[in-house]
């Protein structure tokens, strides 16, 4: 009884801890990716519109959102890491787009899709997905931590100068990690409207893209800061939809929604509070130049 | 965008940010007229005939114009000194809110209660602008998100408002009573309101702001460089608190100015994602408070036009998404510019 109701409020961790972990990924190698929010939202769409157009499979789905993902991804590291755009403002501007692709083509070019079949194998009553979640934020921890190729990640989120010194390929790392980050963005966002709600709703992302965001700033950049936080939160959100569910009312009810937000605020000036942005990729923003 | 010292430069920059307005409207519409199944030539002459085709058709784009440009120029404000606040759309909504509390409840003499509504609006939305503006300076907290989140939290206590106490009981969806009619701001020619003076008096005040005054230079000081203006002996904190009481106090007058022109009363959705496209539209003015009312007008145009286009069975959302392809169509040139200086 107590293992289905866990198990029903985990069932949403990898909405929170993929997006999570894609953003913190691209952010660790010293791009702010802001359009959390918007890629997991054309994930959403393109997730149903593939289960719909590309035969009614889930993993060909997910995997489509996860590729749509990757291209939106590249499109902004072509604009910040190679054309030296501010990342904000690319980050901007993929935003308004991938919100308005969404919503312009889920009116235009989906019928409403409901999914009936569910993600399988399971293992005590959790998806593959949530697993591959768990297994994805241990290799980042192990990859971040001792292999080459994750110290140099670091190295260029830190001090790309530096890094280009010792031979690393500051601009390949950038774009790999911020094209990837978003893929997994977009993958959180596919499961989202694939196998949590099984259909698509207009803004169904519901601000859960910023959520992700806030929590790697919460997570202070370190892989199990950003995996307890995410778990935290989706712990949060399960106790919120359940106590709705459960008809508890807690008046007024409108007010029922800010509880995730006031908490995020909250959670991050007290954070600052304790310890000035200790953890932050020092080049984190910066655009960097080859001499 | 639109930089470039001389005029050839400006006029090569206007003439190519219109080539790009027309060109993804072209590729929108064959998009759409290929999704909907609707003649090509049928959505552009909606499209012209709801902006700029019409009379009627180019006051409503003026009309729009009015909140977005006002919100816009409050960014202009933040993003010059590098502060991101994307919170404007919450920022209009805590002004829609102190309006309308002041013209239903304080029972004031209407000029009084007008001058009353603009000043604690102005306020309330800076203040509200500010508190993020004080978590950066202070603790260093991401004002990114937190303006967000504040946008979802001030959306939820207009719901409840709407919902609850302020909710009038009459009419189809939950909102308050309308204002008294002494209030309600006059029309030039409906539905354009004087707002829209106000909105380009601002526009001048907002660009002698920055660049002829002392807290302007400071401000874009700090916004080219944070580390620099600190070593000038600039006071970084005040500055940011400040910037972004200005950037809430300038969103907050446009959300009064959509209750007292406009809608005379709250009702959901009435911040109609103003502040949204408000991003949009000052960084396609590349942060310039002169430039600020052609963006607008730009945004304005778009929205409207495929407002208009709603009646073909096209979605609404047709407008967020040219907004973005354009935006990042017009960024383009600076990055390719960089690039070349590089």
């Amino acid at each position: 009884m107590l293992l289905e109701a866990v198990s029903s409020i985990l069932s949403f961790f990898p909405v929170i801890g993929l997006a999570t972990l894609g953003g913190f990924l691209s952010q660790k190698s010293g791009v702010w990716n802001i359009a959390l929010e918007g890629v997991m939202a054309f994930g959403t769409f393109s997730g149903i519109f593939s289960y719909h157009y590309l035969g009614n499979s889930i993993w060909i789905s997910l995997l489509f959102g996860f590729s749509m993902g990757l291209i939106f991804g590249m499109l902004l590291s072509i604009l910040c890491v190679y054309f030296g755009l501010d990342q904000i403002v690319a980050g901007f501007g993929l935003w308004f787009l991938t919100e308005g692709l969404s919503g312009f083509l889920y009116f235009t070019a989906l019928p409403s899709v409901k999914i009936d079949e569910t993600l399988g194998p399971r293992f005590l009553h959790l998806d593959p997905i949530f697993y591959l979640t768990l297994i994805l934020f241990l290799c980042l921890y192990i990859f971040l931590k001792n292999t080459k190729q994750g110290l140099a990640v670091v190295a260029v989120g830190e001090n790309p100068e530096a890094a280009d010194a010792v031979g690393i390929n500051v601009y390949k790392v950038r774009w790999i990690c911020t094209a990837l980050g978003s893929a997994f963005v977009g993958l959180a966002g596919a499961y989202l409207s694939l196998v949590v709600l099984q259909g698509f709703t207009y803004k169904m992302v519901a601000g859960y893209g910023w959520a992700a965001f806030a929590l790697i700033l919460f997570g202070r950049w370190t892989t199990s800061g950003i995996f307890f936080g995410s778990l935290f939160f989706t712990f949060l959100i399960g106790i919120q939809t359940r106590l709705q569910v459960a008809g508890i009312p807690i008046p007024p009810s409108e007010f029922m929604v800010v509880i995730p937000h006031l908490g995020v605020i909250a959670a991050l000036a007290i954070a600052g509070a304790m310890g000035k942005r200790a953890g932050m990729p020092s080049a984190l923003g910066r655009h960097y130049e080859r001499e | 965008m639109m930089k470039g010292e001389s005029l050839k430069g400006q006029i090569k920059s206007a003439l190519y940010l219109i080539g790009v307005l027309i060109s993804t409207l072209s590729v929108t519409f064959l998009v759409s007229a290929f999704l909907v199944e609707v003649d090509f030539s049928e959505i552009s002459r909606f499209f012209f005939n709801s902006t700029v085709g019409t009379v009627d058709g180019f006051l409503q784009v003026l009309a729009r114009t009015t909140p977005i440009l006002i919100s816009t120029l409050g960014l202009v404000v933040a993003f010059r000194s590098s502060v991101w606040n994307i919170g404007g759309e919450g920022q209009i909504v805590v002004g829609v809110i102190v309006t309308t509390g002041v013209c239903l409840f304080l029972g004031l003499p209407p000029t009084l209660a007008i001058l009353l509504a603009f000043l604690a609006s102005f306020l309330a939305g800076g203040a509200y602008g500010a508190l993020a503006g004080f978590l950066k300076a202070r603790w260093d907290v991401n004002e990114i998100v937190v303006t967000m989140m504040q946008t979802f939290i001030v959306f939820a206590l207009l719901q409840y408002l709407i919902d609850g106490p302020w909710n009038w009981g009459v009419g189809l969806y939950p909102r308050t009573a309308m204002i008294p009619s002494g209030t309600r701001l006059p029309f030039i020619k409906f539905p354009l309101n004087i707002t829209v003076i106000i909105a380009l008096t601002l526009a001048f005040v907002t660009h002698l702001l920055l660049n002829r005054t002392v807290l302007g230079y400071e401000m874009r000081a700090m916004g080219s460089n944070r580390t620099t203006a600190f070593c000038q002996g600039i006071n970084i904190t005040r500055l940011t608190v400040l910037s972004m009481l200005i950037s809430g106090g300038f969103c907050g007058l446009a959300g009064s100015g959509l209750v007292l022109g406009s809608f005379f009363r709250a009702q959901a959705g009435i911040s109609g994602n103003y502040g949204f496209y408000a991003i949009a539209a000052a960084l396609i003015a590349d942060n310039k408070a002169t430039l600020a009312p052609f963006s607008s007008l730009l945004i304005a145009l778009i929205y409207e036009g495929t407002l208009g286009l709603t009646a073909l069975g096209l979605p609404s959302r047709l407008g967020e998404a040219t907004v973005g392809i354009v935006l990042i169509v017009v960024l383009l040139p600076k990055a390719l510019k960089r690039l070349r200086s590089a």
